[in-house]
């Protein structure tokens, strides 16, 4: 069989945080940063992607660790492996949330390799853009999806480009109230996760606000939602491993059978991680009954712009709403 | 000549990470660069010199731009390109060719081998970082001319239709059996789940692990 031998290249081994910033700085665009590399290393078999340099952050050693924190909440290195991740007794104490949508992502040998900082930096799954279509996100000036096929697209919140973030790490990690830390040649910064993700609207052709020569170096979750009522679900095409067609995280505190307050984070339907307000907002105060429940879960997208491939994304959201309350209840 | 003409001083020392190659790091490779020129064959018998452990470069990986891997637990040395997989090592230069190229886009699992008891795609991954652990592939199972349960199973159930995804199958199998001896159908159906078998024959391979499963 024919196969693809990636083009010679030099990969260095960053051995601090610092070293690979000071790379990234001097080779510039030549340069790409790899951890995991279960992604970008199939960008370079295809030749879509051509960088000279591959600066690896795997062995910057303090980035792996995860570790509960001083006031009970969670610290996780972005270099963590998914399955590090996933059978982490930090992370399984209080978080099961994160370790459930860490079990839903890939497959074993993926998660074997892959890190929880890839999972939230990584690229859009739209097969016109990773199929080397020259569309608004490649730079062009058309959105192939629109005219063509579009299963799998956002409904919500795009613009111009119609592409649904595939992340399932993220809206765990959003619902339970995360912030990521991020170092680059100016320092270090902090931000909510929510509003590290970038839709097309403000930059069309990122996903994440991550510079090129900044590096996510960790995870926080804080302790706010320990130990409260979660519900994961990711819907795919197939039984076996897939990116999702749809999935949800739900932190909900409830105290009787009234929910005092909740999060509702989903994906696959937006160009970023969805949280769902209305929905919400629709059962913050009140009883878990069936017919709350149900009011709750409907049309819980109000904005939401389907193409005719994609229609069917609307009910799937509600019924993934409706599915996470009905669970708790 | 003797091994004794490289004496032990010729062991990396601990911590020397100035980067370049001493003055007397050179001295060292001199004389097992003489060795090379002269009786290619008493490289082998110089393995004192090269990486241990850590994954450290030694003398004889930085000298002859060769890696030290570890392979079904024997220790093989090969020149490596940066950009190279590590199922394009083990098929192309050490003749290995259990391990199958599929997808090549860590999507099927033909290619899946262990690393350090982990299975990973092996057809993406840079051989570069298995350097210093074991690597373990579908070769290394069989001990003494005796298969390994896992193989001997999936003959009897017929775990094999085209066979082109079996090796991948049996070393996720294998990685499933060494951390749970006992497992249900649907624990089987996920350890494979990042293994696709175009034949379809998903039935018998499970079957042909929960078998396995019985032998070991």
């Amino acid at each position: 069989m024919q196969q693809d031998m990636i083009p010679p290249l030099r990969h260095i081994d960053a051995t601090s945080v610092e070293h690979a910033v000071r790379l990234l700085d001097e080779h510039g665009s030549d340069a790409a940063t790899i951890a995991g590399n279960t992604d970008e290393i199939n960008w370079l078999k295809n030749r879509d992607r051509t960088p000279e340099v591959l600066v690896d952050l795997k062995p910057i050693e303090e980035l792996e660790e995860i570790s509960e924190t001083s006031d009970g909440g969670l610290r996780i290195g972005a270099l963590a492996t998914l399955s590090d991740v996933e059978g982490h007794d930090a992370v399984n104490d209080g978080f099961s949330l994160i370790a459930e949508a860490m079990g839903e992502i890939a497959t074993p040998q993926i998660r074997n390799q892959g890190t929880i900082g890839g999972n939230l930096t990584q690229d859009s799954r739209c097969w016109y853009y990773r199929g080397g279509f020259d569309c608004y996100r490649a730079g062009g000036n058309t959105c192939y999806a629109i005219t063509g096929e579009s299963s799998d697209h956002a409904v919500t919140d795009y613009s111009r480009c119609i592409t649904a973030h595939p992340s399932d790490g993220a809206v765990a990690l959003i619902a339970l109230g995360a912030d990521v830390v991020v170092r680059g040649p100016r320092g270090e910064r902090r931000e909510p996760l929510s509003e590290f993700f970038v839709g097309p609207e403000d930059n069309i052709t990122v996903m994440h606000d991550l510079a090129h020569d900044e590096i996510l170096t960790h995870i926080e979750v804080p302790s706010d939602w320990r130990g409260e009522d979660f519900y994961f679900e990711k819907v795919r095409g197939r039984d076996s491993w897939d990116f999702a067609i749809g999935n949800i995280a739900a932190a909900i505190r409830t105290s009787g059978n009234t929910v005092s307050d909740l999060r509702l984070v989903a994906n696959g339907f937006a160009p970023t991680p969805k949280r769902l307000r209305k929905a919400e907002n629709a059962i913050r105060g009140n009883s878990l009954t069936e017919s709350n429940i149900a009011s709750a879960s409907e049309n819980v997208l109000p904005n939401a712009r389907p193409q005719e491939d994609n229609e069917y994304k609307l009910n799937l959201a509600d019924s993934l709403v409706n599915r996470a309350l009905s669970n708790v209840a | 000549m003797s091994t004794t003409d490289v004496p032990d001083e010729s062991e990396p020392e601990a911590g020397d990470d100035s980067g370049g190659p001493s003055r007397r790091d050179i001295i060292k490779g001199t004389i097992g660069g003489t060795l090379v020129a002269a009786n290619a064959y008493l490289f082998n018998n110089i393995r004192q010199t090269s990486a241990q452990g850590d994954g450290t470069p030694g003398v004889r990986e930085r000298f002859s731009n060769q890696l030290k891997l570890t392979v079904n637990g024997r220790e093989r040395f090969v020149r490596v390109e940066d950009q190279e997989r590590l199922a394009e090592t083990l098929r192309y230069k050490l003749g290995l060719t259990g391990t199958k190229f599929g997808c090549d886009r860590a999507m099927c699992g033909a290619c899946t081998v262990q690393v350090d008891g982990d299975p990973i795609y092996s057809c993406t991954y840079f051989t570069k970082d298995a350097v210093g652990q074991e690597i373990t592939t579908v070769e290394g199972l069989a001990e003494g001319g005796q298969l390994h349960p896992i193989q001997e199973s999936f003959i009897e159930e017929l775990g094999g239709q085209c066979a082109f995804c079996t090796p991948g199958m049996i070393m996720s199998a294998k990685s499933l059996l060494e951390e749970n001896g006992d497992p249900t159908r649907e624990e089987v159906k996920d350890a494979l789940e990042g293994n696709l078998c175009r034949c379809g024959n998903y039935e018998n391979e499970i079957e042909s692990v929960l078998s396995a499963a019985e032998r070991m």
